[in-house]
């Protein structure tokens, strides 16, 4: 066999293995037509399998690949990596159980929901479903878009971008559809151990076989490249003023993307969650030996044109094709299924908070859970096409998503601690958060001034916010009442 | 107590944020790896701790306000 058919076929073999382990966790309850099954799982997840949803959410394609492509083209401004995970983990610490709380009480199973039960508006609920399906889109297109780049890079250039992500996008829908949020979870565990074997080895590994170790490693840095150390390295405008609101913006954003805010809702207990956030920011450590594969990179095969390419390209010319398609099979799979956890909640949100809540009250569960699933196809084939057709580097997609995602920050924490905050409020903030982020992204002036420039969004949000909560009348006690559990 | 919880609930924030932009520098190499890296690294398990000995406390004092509750209820354990 040639490399490449050994490295596709371990690949496949992979991506398959945990199709079919999703597929079995997936049917082993009956109830999966239903949609709450399919998109909370019940809401019986002990501390186990929101640890391996969670945990699984920062391990991404992004990391995998971008990690590594970061440190290669800029240097020091990609370990912000590392510091927004422990900003982001010990913010939930705090802020999950009173979600979860409210959750609990109010049966709720969505971010939507969270938003429609405070404020007590519709329209608002189905403004942030959109608002964060949108915001999906980047996402997912980074995962597809790594996914193209683990096939072509490990099949030695056998199979293109294109045709590789074609075949990614067929097998994300096909994962989705069969597996629902218990056979994501499943394939998450498989995920994160293939995961931590990869990155340990070729982490230790390739700065050990170039240059002798990573004290070596950092060692010739510090004479070949000084500036990449330390911040803004091989950039401009990121400095440490950016740093630190990147952190800041990113740490706040991380649950409030839908589909992680939607998995506290499956979690046992309030209690279960304040665990996850007390081992969570061990397990964001693994990242750093993706920044030791970009950093050896630079100084081994420098002058690539795409920095996203550095990690397997340097992997396929150090290791024999089994492992580098054991490489690519892990990588493929934090791709698929983080892929398919978005998946599921963005159509459960479309099918459920947009269509079922606003426009047919009356339409049957089937009706929505067939909507649902037809969402699935219409979003990968959205960003099938953006991974295409508009390729970008992975970190910026990653960079636009948590922007517009962050910008519900001060509605949700606000709501929770302030009861002054008004649906007039909480709207015109997000409303004015989202166009400054648009605005700056579109004219291309993020980093602003030196900040990041979701993060300055967000501060003027919170600021609208407030104005307008005071400025508009007290919401009704009796929402407050219901939503607080206050009443009895 | 209540101040020891303070700064154990705040640590997360102030070393990861605010400490920032004094250790941006490479010097000195701590296990070989230029400060600011292996900062921004040994501030994550002391995350972790923190948290966790807050969770502790937290524990600890649930435990006994229940304990004080149910004497006082003059339940019988």
């Amino acid at each position: 066999m040639s490399q490449s058919a050994i490295a596709l076929t371990t690949i496949l073999a992979i991506g398959i293995f945990c199709c079919f382990i999703g597929l079995l966790a997936g049917k082993g309850n009956r109830k999966a037509t239903n949609l709450e099954q399919w998109s909370v799982g019940g809401r019986n997840f002990g501390a186990f399998f929101v640890w391996f949803l969670m945990a699984g959410e920062i391990f991404t394609t992004f990391v995998f690949l971008g990690g590594a492509g970061w440190a290669y083209t800029k240097g020091a401004p990609v370990y912000y990596i590392l510091t927004y995970a422990g900003v982001a983990y010990a913010l939930s610490y705090f802020i999950l159980p009173p979600i979860w709380k409210a959750g609990k009480r109010l049966k709720l199973v969505s971010q939507p929901d969270f938003f429609i039960k405070r404020y007590d508006s519709r329209l608002l609920g189905a403004l942030v479903a959109f608002i964060g399906v949108a915001f999906m889109i980047p996402y997912l297109q980074m995962q597809l878009t790594g996914l193209g780049i683990i096939v072509e890079v490990s099949s030695y250039g056998a199979v293109g971008r294109a045709p590789a992500m074609i075949l990614a996008f067929a097998l994300v829908a096909l994962f989705t559809f069969t597996s629902g949020l218990k056979g994501s979870a499943w394939a998450s565990t498989i995920k994160d151990l293939l995961m931590i074997i990869a990155v340990l080895v070729v982490g230790i590994g390739l700065p050990y076989i170039y240059h002798g170790g990573i004290g070596h490693l950092f060692a010739k840095m510090a004479v070949q490249h000084p500036d990449y150390l330390i911040l803004p390295g091989n950039t401009k405008t990121m400095g440490v003023s950016w740093f630190v609101t990147t952190c800041a913006l990113s740490g706040m954003g991380f649950y409030m993307w839908p589909h992680i805010f939607g998995s506290v809702f499956s979690s046992k207990s309030g209690e279960a969650l304040k665990k996850n956030a007390i081992f969570m920011p061990l397990y964001g450590c693994a990242s750093l030996f993706l920044i030791f594969v970009g950093f050896t990179a630079l100084l081994t095969i420098p002058g690539l044109q795409n920095g996203d390419m550095a990690f397997f390209t340097l992997a396929r010319q150090t290791y024999p094709a089994w492992f580098v398609g054991f490489l690519g099979g892990a990588g493929a799979l934090t791709a698929m299924v983080p892929a398919s956890v978005l998946l599921i909640s963005a159509s459960t949100l479309i099918a459920r908070n947009v269509y079922q809540q606003i426009f047919r009250p009356d339409a049957s569960d089937k009706t929505v859970t067939f909507l649902a699933r037809s969402v699935v196809v219409v979003l990968t084939a959205v960003s099938l096409y953006l991974a295409i057709f508009k390729s970008t580097m992975l970190v910026n997609l990653l960079l636009i998503g948590y922007n517009g995602i962050s910008q519900f920050f001060p509605a949700v924490i606000l709501g929770l601690l302030w009861k002054r905050t008004t649906k007039p409020g909480a709207l015109s903030g997000i409303i004015v958060g989202i166009a400054i982020v648009g605005y700056l992204t579109f004219n291309g002036l993020d980093p602003f001034m030196g900040c990041n420039g979701g993060f300055i969004a967000m501060v003027v949000n919170a600021i609208v916010l407030i104005v307008v909560s005071l400025l508009t009348s007290r919401p009704p006690q009796v929402v407050l009442d219901r939503f607080f559990g206050t009443a009895e | 107590m209540k101040l020891l919880k303070v700064c154990l609930a705040a640590f997360p924030f102030v070393s990861q944020l605010a400490v920032i932009p004094f250790v941006n520098r490479i010097e000195p190499m701590i296990c070989g790896l230029p400060f600011l890296f292996f900062y921004c690294i040994i501030c994550l398990p002391l995350t972790s701790l923190s948290l966790g000995l807050l969770f502790l406390i937290e524990q600890k004092e649930a435990k006994v306000a229940l304990d004080s509750n149910t004497s006082t209820g003059g339940v019988s354990q």
